[in-house]
Formats: C-alpha cells, sequence, structure tokens
C-alpha cells in the first residue's frame, strides 16, 4: 500500500521533470524563433528555424545527400569495428597479466591523452583523400579507449574469483567465457560507447578538414559558401544520428550503470 | 631489482623498440622517407624548427590560448555543475538535459564558433572552452552525488558538534576531491583537442597552419618534429595534472 504510494508519488514527479525539459527546449526553440524573427542576430549566424526546416526537407529528399550520410556510416562502421576488435583482443590479453598491466597502460594512457588529430594530415597523406583516411584516423582514435577499458577491465577480475573457478574446472576456455568475460563486460562497455563518440567525432572531423563527400563535408562545404540554413540542418542530422545510437548505447549497458 | 624498476624498464624497453622500429621502417622506405623520416632525422632537425621565429611564436600562441581556454573551462565548468546538482530537484531536471548538450560531437558546431567569434584567437579558446567546460562539470556533479551519497558521515559530523565549515572541509570535499580532479585531468585533455582542432580548421599562423603547411610541402622532418613536441607537450602536461590528482587524493576520504 505505502509502497504503491510512494511509487505513484514518484512516477508524478517524473512526469513533471519531464514536462519541465520539454518546456526549457520549447522556450529555446520559441527564443531561437523571436531572435530571428525580430532580426537580433543576423541570418548568417543564426538562421531563422523555418529556413533550417526547410532546407532540412530538402537536403533529405536529395540523392546527394544520402550518398554523403551512406559514406560516412559506412566509414564510422569499419573504423569503430576495427578499434574495437583490435582494442579488445590486445586490451584483453594484456588485462590478463598484472605485469603486462603496469607496463602498457600508462603507455596507452599517455597515448590517449595526445590531441591525435595531429598527426591527421600525415594519414591524409599516406592513405589519400578519400574514405581510407578517415576510416584510419577513427579507428586509430577509438582503439584507445577500447584498448585501456579492456585492459582495466580484465585486470580488475578479482583474484578470489579466479582461484574460485580454478578450484572447479582446469577449462581456460569455460573460466574465460563463464568467469573473467562476464566480469569484465561492465567497464568494457563503457568503453567501448566512449570509442564510439570519439570514433564518430574524429570521422566527422576528418571530413571536415579535407574530404570530397561525408556529412562533415557537407557542414564545412556550407559554411565555407555561406549558406548557414543546410548548414545548421546538415548539423541537426548528424547530432540526431549521434543521440539515436547514444540512446541505443545505453540501453545496453545494465540499469544500475547507466550515467 | 624492485618490481617499479622492473616495470620501469620494461615500459622503456617497449617505448625503445617502438622507436627501433620506426627508424627501422623508415630506412626500408628509404626514397619516400621525407614523409616518413627515421626518428634520428627528426630530432636532429629539431633546433632548427625551433629556430624559426614564426613556429616558436606559434607554439606560444598555443600555450597561452590552451591555459586561458582551461583557466576558463575550470571557472564555468565548476559554477556549472555547481548550479546543476547543488540542489536535487534541480539536478533531476537539468542533469539529462547537460547530458544530451555533451552527446553531442562538438566537431559539427565548429563552423558556428568561427562565425561567431572570428579567425584569431577567439574562436580557438572558445571552442577549447566548449569542450573542456563538460568534463569539469560532470566531475564537480559526481563529486556532489558522492558526498550526498553517504549522509551517515554528516550525521556522524553532527553528533560530534560539527560547525558548517568543518563538515565542509572534512567531510564534503574531501568526497568530491576525487571526481573533481578527474574531471580536471580529462578537461586538461579535451580543451588542448578543441584549440587545435579549431587551429587546424581555421590555420591563420597557429600550429594547425604550419602543421598543414609541412605536410603540403613534403617536409616530413619539420612535420614530425611539430608533432612530437605536441604529443610530449600533452603527455607532460598530462602526467603533470595526474600527479596533482594522486597528491589531492590523500585528502580523500
Amino acid at each position: 500500500m505505502s509502497t504503491q504510494a510512494t511509487k505513484d508519488q514518484s512516477q508524478a514527479r517524473s512526469h513533471f521533470d519531464r514536462g519541465v525539459q520539454l518546456g526549457f527546449i520549447l522556450l529555446l526553440l520559441g527564443l531561437w524563433y523571436a531572435v530571428t524573427a525580430f532580426g537580433y542576430v543576423s541570418k548568417l549566424l543564426l538562421p531563422s528555424p523555418q529556413s533550417v526546416v526547410q532546407e532540412l526537407s530538402g537536403l533529405l529528399t536529395k540523392s546527394d545527400f544520402w550518398f554523403d550520410v551512406w559514406i560516412t556510416l559506412t566509414s564510422i562502421i569499419q573504423a569503430y569495428g576495427l578499434a574495437v576488435v583490435a582494442g579488445v583482443v590486445l586490451g584483453s590479453l594484456i588485462g590478463q597479466s598484472k605485469f603486462a598491466y603496469d607496463v602498457f597502460q600508462p603507455i596507452f594512457a599517455g597515448a590517449f591523452a595526445i590531441p591525435l588529430i595531429i598527426i591527421y594530415p600525415m594519414i591524409l597523406y599516406l592513405a589519400g583523400i578519400g574514405p581510407l583516411s578517415k576510416i584510419l584516423f577513427g579507428a586509430i582514435y577509438g582503439f584507445l579507449p577500447v584498448a585501456l577499458a579492456a585492459m582495466s577491465a580484465f585486470a580488475n577480475v578479482p583474484a578470489k574469483w579466479r582461484r574460485y573457478a580454478a578450484t572447479l574446472t582446469t577449462n581456460q576456455w569455460l573460466v574465460t567465457r563463464r568467469v573473467l568475460i562476464p566480469a569484465a563486460i561492465p567497464e568494457l562497455l563503457s568503453g567501448l560507447r566512449i570509442s564510439y563518440v570519439v570514433t564518430f567525432a574524429s570521422v566527422i572531423a576528418g571530413e571536415m578538414i579535407a574530404a570530397f563527400a561525408g556529412l562533415g563535408r557537407v557542414i564545412s562545404y556550407n559554411a565555407e559558401v555561406l549558406e548557414p540554413a543546410r548548414m545548421y540542418a546538415a548539423i541537426m542530422v548528424v547530432i540526431a544520428f549521434a543521440a539515436l545510437v547514444n540512446s541505443l548505447m545505453s540501453r545496453l549497458q545494465p540499469r544500475s550503470e547507466r550515467a | 631489482m624492485t618490481y617499479p624498476q622492473k616495470v620501469w624498464a620494461c615500459r622503456l624497453l617497449v617505448c625503445a623498440a617502438l622507436i627501433g622500429a620506426l627508424e627501422a621502417g623508415a630506412h626500408m622506405i628509404g626514397a619516400a622517407s621525407d614523409l616518413l623520416p627515421p626518428p634520428s632525422v627528426v630530432v636532429a632537425d629539431l633546433p632548427a624548427l625551433l629556430a624559426d621565429p614564426k613556429v616558436e611564436l606559434a607554439i606560444f600562441t598555443l600555450i597561452k590560448q590552451l591555459l586561458i581556454a582551461f583557466a576558463c573551462s575550470i571557472l564555468f565548468g565548476a559554477l556549472l555543475g555547481y548550479g546543476v546538482a547543488a540542489w536535487q530537484r534541480i539536478e533531476r531536471i537539468t542533469l539529462p538535459i547537460v547530458l544530451l548538450v555533451y552527446s553531442i560531437p562538438q566537431i559539427t558546431v565548429l563552423p558556428v564558433f568561427v562565425l561567431c567569434f572570428g579567425l584569431g584567437s577567439g574562436s580557438k579558446i572558445a571552442f577549447g572552452i566548449s569542450h573542456g567546460i563538460f568534463p569539469i562539470a560532470l566531475g564537480v556533479i559526481s563529486g556532489i552525488q558522492k558526498s550526498r551519497a553517504n549522509p551517515i558521515y554528516l550525521r556522524w559530523a553532527d553528533s560530534l558538534g560539527a560547525s558548517r565549515s568543518q563538515k565542509l572541509t572534512a567531510i564534503l570535499l574531501p568526497q568530491a576531491v576525487g571526481s573533481v580532479c578527474t574531471g580536471v585531468r580529462l578537461s586538461m585533455a579535451t580543451t588542448l583537442l578543441g584549440v587545435l582542432l579549431a587551429d587546424l580548421y581555421v590555420s591563420d599562423n597557429g600550429v594547425g597552419y604550419f602543421i598543414k603547411f609541412y605536410t603540403d610541402t613534403q617536409q616530413g622532418p619539420r612535420l614530425f618534429g611539430l608533432v612530437v613536441i605536441l604529443a610530449m607537450a600533452a603527455v607532460i602536461i598530462n602526467s603533470a595534472v595526474g600527479r596533482f590528482e594522486r597528491y589531492a587524493g590523500r585528502w580523500m576520504l
């Protein structure tokens, strides 16, 4: 009875919170409309919401734009796939031994602190201006957080559990599958999530700096030719895509681990 | 040899092996080594690179922009984090909005920053702040959440008759300090990334301009010299902030 009441109360409160959040976003949209409608801001800086929506529907019906989306999507998928496979394999191998962990962890952590965008021009030179350079760059940048998370996830499996498993079986594969991997998954998932964000941003950044196609190119091109409405429309598409994948990924994490 | 010495020895060995592999690889490529020079050539060219007053100016400008952006990130990030998390009612409403904004790949709005703040230092500093502010804010938020999660310490302090300031310095801050310091360290790396991204995108006489210039003119030794300097600076700054994090950690509850 009393638990039901608290449940109702907390539900009502979360509805209220959602309402305030929605109101806040509507307020921002209203502000955007008002500021542009009364001409407080230059159209070059902030085009009106109507013009952005118009450009958005224009973009979405053009096959050129879908080609750009396709290039960016396939680049991200390939880069992320490379990063995850390499990161999980190397990280889990290093994480097996405390000594290897102590040796390699600071090296990888130090490398991740370097803004790797400074080597992008070189990758561009080696791999050409096509999608390959973005894939390589995204994969290198996304590899580090996966490897770091994987090595610390495997290194942090309590020694007690390993010993307990060893008393039950000598089958190392069984121990890995039933004990080590399940124990490592929560920490690994957060690394996979960071890696996705980093890979996504790297691919888009690469396309913005130098590319013939891709969503990043659409944004930077329209900024250069002063078509702010179209630029904002392309930004909206990227943001919508990022938010979609982000919410899908947070669904993968167990409830207690969610941010 | 003690264990830490062994770890350090192996770590140096791994780094030496990597550099050796680069050296050997560059010599094997041979003719194309203009763009992929061996590390020895890069190091030999460093003094000449640093003697170029324009490069020197670019590096100093970058450091200045980085420090300004980092200071602003700490200030605004702490204010934002405190404003979001100080009251639980407000936190429940605003935190999802902050996380939503944080999940946007910020590189997409870089052209907007350039349009707003111009081609000079302004857009680089602003873009650095936009990258650096969130780790700090989230660190402060999770610090406040942690100190709120253990009310038992506060009740314990109350039972001993602690004053408000005593509770703040002995109970609340020590519980928050770990997450805040992690936020500061992450923020340093992201601020540097933000400043460099803007620098590469706009490239007017900054470090980004020289990176592009040396690539375009195939001056491999110069390009790698600059990359090595920046990478070393990033690693040194990161380990310095990491050391500060461990030092502050002793204060942790």
